[in-house]
This record gives C-alpha cells, structure tokens and sequence, in this order.
C-alpha cells in the first residue's frame, strides 16, 4: 500500500494506534468502512425508558 | 471394536463401566488415529500423549478397584486452546500467547478431570476464538475432515475437525457469535451454545464477556449431554455465573416430542437471508420429521436476523476490542492479518452504539421469551451455506456471515446444532435448535428425537 493518507493517520493516532505498518494501513481503511456498516442495522424503536441489558448493582441486595 | 475410534461417549462408558473396554486401549487407539490422520487435519495445537496414558492407567485402576466416577470416567476429550490447562500451554493459537502457560485449570477443565475424563491435547483455533483459518500463525488453522480443501468452521476449528473424524469423542469449544455450532453445522456434529451464565467462563481466554459461552461438540446429542451435565453449575470464579445447578441432562432425552409446541422461524432462512436451497430443504424436512414425531410444528417470526447480528457485531466488537486494545496498539504485527482486520473496527465504535446495543438486547431478549411462553422449542437454520474452500478468504469472510446463530448469543438462550443430512458433494448440512433459557434438556430432547429418526450421526468423513 501507498503511504497513508494523513486523514487514516489521525485516525490511528487518536486511538493510539501508533505502531501500524505497511498492509496494517489497509486493514485500518477497510475497519473503519466496515464500522460504519456495523454500526448501522439495529432497530429504530427505543424509548428513553429501555434499559440496557446489564445493569450496575452495588450489590446482591439492590 | 475396529470402529473404537468413531465409539460414543455414551457407549464407551458403558464398556468401561462393565470391564468390556480399558480406558488405557480406548487412548492407545486415538493416539494411533491422531498420528494417523491429524497430519491431513492440523486439529491439534499439543498432543498430551504421555499424560493421557498415565492418566488412563489410573482410570483403569481406579474403576477396577470399584470407584467409577460417571459416564466420563475413562473418555478421553480436548480443549480448544483458549481453556487453561494448569502446567501446560495456552496459546489461543496467537503469538501474543506463544509461552503463555496457565497457572490453574479453568473451573471447566478442573470439572473433566474431577469426573475422570482423560486430557488428550490442546485444540486449534482461529486467533483469540475472532480471527479466520490463518496461514500467517505460528500453526496452520485446522481443516475440514469432510473435504479437507474446505473450511472446518469457527472458531472452535480444531474441536470440529477431532471430534468429525474420530480422533476424539468429544471436545470443548467456545461461542460468541456462533463458535462451537459453526463447526459442528459443517462437520456433522452435535454442538451446543448453553444458556450463557450455564457454564463457568473461568479460565477461558476471553473475546467478549458478555457473549462467550463455553459448550461441548460430540458426534451425538446424548454424548453432547453427557459433556454439558459435567461442565455445568455455578462458578464464584466466573462473575456472569448463574446459580442455576448443574442437572443430568441425558434424563429426559428419551421421553420423545409427541405433544411439543416447537416453532418454524423459516424468515430467517428464506427471507432475511438467501439459504442453500439444500440446507434450507433440509431444515423444512426436520420440522416434518417432528410432526411425524408427533409434535405440533408452527412458523413463527421474530425480529430479522440482519437486527440481532448488528446487536451481536457491535457488542462483540466493542468487548473485542477492550480486551484486545493495548495489544493492538504495541505489538500490532504479532496478530494474524485475519484478527487485526475483525478487531480493528472495534476502536471506532462509540460508547453509545454499545449502549444502544445492550438495550435493544433485552428487548430481544423479553421478545423471544414471550414467543416461548407458547413453544417448548424453535427450529431453524445454523449456516446458510456448507463449508467454502479454506484458502478462499473473500469467501470465509462471506459465508461466515451467512448464519443463524448470533440471535441466540444476544439472547443468552440455549442453541444446539444437529446433523441434518448431506448436499450433493457430501457435505454436512445442519439443524438448529433453541429453547427457554436454563432449558437445554428440551433442547437435547429435540435433537434427540430428530437425531435418532434420521440417523445421520452414523455417517463417516472420507478422512482415512
């Protein structure tokens, strides 16, 4: 691969992605395309009232 | 005897029970097939020869002596090498793991053992249970005893291939996305994801807490009990274990479908994603097997299978990655090309998606428990496709997202995949089985009932 574009660079560096190298580049365009397309796709239909899944509990009593 | 190594768990027992059969000629003849056939195979990391042996002999002795522990007594298993073995290995098949050698047993392991079941090796798997079948590792990924051109399924990879071609009669994967049931759909075996929080995770490398699940492949759902009826019960080591006990899953295997409600999620299958038309045939048949069976069989819907793998990717990829993290950002170059490409996105997903993730999660949850207020059990597809070729990356990577499987690890819910036939070029086609949470025994009834009606259990891979 060409050397990377500093907009990839960024990228890598603002999650302290800084010992990448030669295809490692490459791997690193096609993750955050494929982000986007993983971060797409749930449902639409939440209200403010739904909890997550997992809960914090202080303890086996709350 | 001559077929010893293609011998059930179940009927092994049985022999080594009543003195018809010794462990330490049960090991002696594996050994002899794995230095046979896994050369073709690559299902093993580390063969534990001179343990296994050692640890035969005691069996022998010790049920000799009149102390027989239970139906693992004397059977020999492996690991997929995420699970600790203490003194030995455990490399998740990673360089980053390479001399990585575990202190204790996980709780899962220290459970095989207490129930006299000998340790033969250490399992391939794809890097970390995430990445693909990899040429770039210190070890090459395992095949397909089916066609070994062919992809043996992931990531339990090794699990699959060993236990497929009758190297052992059982071994332990993991599931996240669908790990151990990818490979048990594409090499003709029984495999089963347990209700998360079933079985401890303690001592397991980890890829996404709140996803992995440990659960054992067999050649059959009665052998597949047996396994799951030693490794479950809660854990205080494992801080998702649930204090449900452990049960004799094999109890209720007999007792038949006649008067079960089991759902037909066809959608996902036929609308939500293009199947096979060999599997999705093969699926369609399973549910008329259990309406001859006596069962009432439905369709029945749920939300699309495009919604629970988004809730699964972003989940699994966020926890990846957290796990994951510091070594991509030191020692990036040690992983495979095929891991770093399925964990780099995580570094992008924000904590909202996570979030919104882990709520839509417990809708999908409280759904399908709802649904199951009406059915003992749902019926569907595992893969949509066989095995592709193993050196076809475009290919893995697009096949492996052609599946079922990845709702029932965002609902936590029990999945068994059983046998259901072969296509035109002899390859494993494959059922999917799923019930209440903490209800595996109806599961295994179902796959029971279906497995002994069609028999394709008794079918070989063309592997000697």
């Amino acid at each position: 691969m060409s050397d990377p574009s500093d907009e990839l660079k960024a990228e890598a560096e603002a999650v302290g992605l800084t010992r990448l190298e030669g295809k490692h580049w490459e791997e690193l365009g096609k993750a955050l395309d494929a982000k986007r397309k993983h971060t797409t796709g749930m449902p639409d239909d939440l209200t403010i009232w739904d909890e997550p899944a997992h809960v914090y509990r202080a303890g086996d009593e709350a | 005897m001559s077929e010893l190594h293609y011998m059930s768990i179940a009927d092994a027992g049985r022999s080594i029970r009543n003195g018809d059969l010794s462990p330490v000629d049960f090991v002696e003849a594996l050994l002899a097939r794995i230095t046979q056939i896994d050369p073709k195979l690559d299902a093993f990391l580390a063969v534990a020869s001179d343990q296994a042996r050692a640890d035969a002999k005691a069996a022998e002795e010790e049920i000799a002596n009149g102390t027989y522990r239970g139906p693992m007594h004397g059977i020999p298993y492996g690991l997929k090498d995420i699970i600790d073995y203490g003194g030995l290995k455990t490399t998740a098949h990673s360089k980053l793991l390479a001399d990585n050698i575990a202190d204790t047993d996980a709780t899962v392991t220290a459970k095989l053992k207490a129930a006299g079941g000998i340790f033969m090796g250490k399992l391939a798997t794809h890097e970390f249970a995430i990445g693909g079948p990899s040429f770039d590792l210190p070890w090459p990924p395992a095949r397909n005893p089916w066609n070994t051109d062919r992809h043996p399924g992931g990531s339990s990879s090794g699990s699959g291939a060993a236990v497929a071609a009758g190297l052992l009669p059982g071994a332990l994967g993991s599931d996240t996305g669908g790990s151990v049931r990818h490979p048990a759909s594409i090499c003709s075996l029984a495999g089963i994801k347990p209700t998360y929080g079933r079985v401890s995770r303690a001592g397991v490398v980890p890829l996404s807490f709140s996803l992995d699940n440990v659960g054992p492949l067999t050649r059959t759902v009665e052998d597949n009990a047996i396994m799951l009826s030693v490794i479950a019960g809660h854990d205080p080591r494992d801080p998702a274990s649930a204090r449900a006990e452990a049960i004799d899953f094999t109890r209720d295997l007999d007792k038949g479908v006649k008067g079960m409600r089991i759902g037909l999620i066809r959608h996902f299958y036929t609308k939500d994603l293009e199947s096979q038309k060999e599997m999705a045939d093969s699926v369609d048949h399973a549910a008329e097997v259990l309406r001859d069976l006596g069962a009432t069989v439905e369709e029945v819907e749920l939300a699309p299978l495009s919604q629970y793998a988004a809730v699964n990717r972003v989940i699994l990829l966020s926890e990846a990655y957290a796990v994951h993290e510091k070594w991509l950002q030191e020692r990036p170059a040690d992983y495979a090309h095929f891991t770093r490409e399925r964990l780099l996105p995580g570094a992008f997903i924000r904590a909202t998606h996570y979030v919104q993730a882990m709520r839509h999660r417990e809708k999908m949850k409280n759904a399908f428990a709802e649904l199951m207020k009406t059915y003992d059990a749902v019926v569907t597809t595992s893969s949509m496709q066989v095995a592709c070729r193993i050196d076809d990356e475009p290919e893995v990577v697009r096949t492996y997202s052609l599946q079922s499987r990845t709702p029932f690890n965002v609902i936590g819910n029990p999945a068994l995949v059983v046998p259901s036939g072969f296509d035109g070029d002899g390859m494993p086609l494959s059922v999917q089985i799923a019930g209440r949470a903490f209800d595996e025994a109806t599961v295994y009834r179902v796959g029971h009932a279906y497995e002994q009606a069609t028999r394709y259990f008794e079918q070989h891979p063309p592997v000697d």
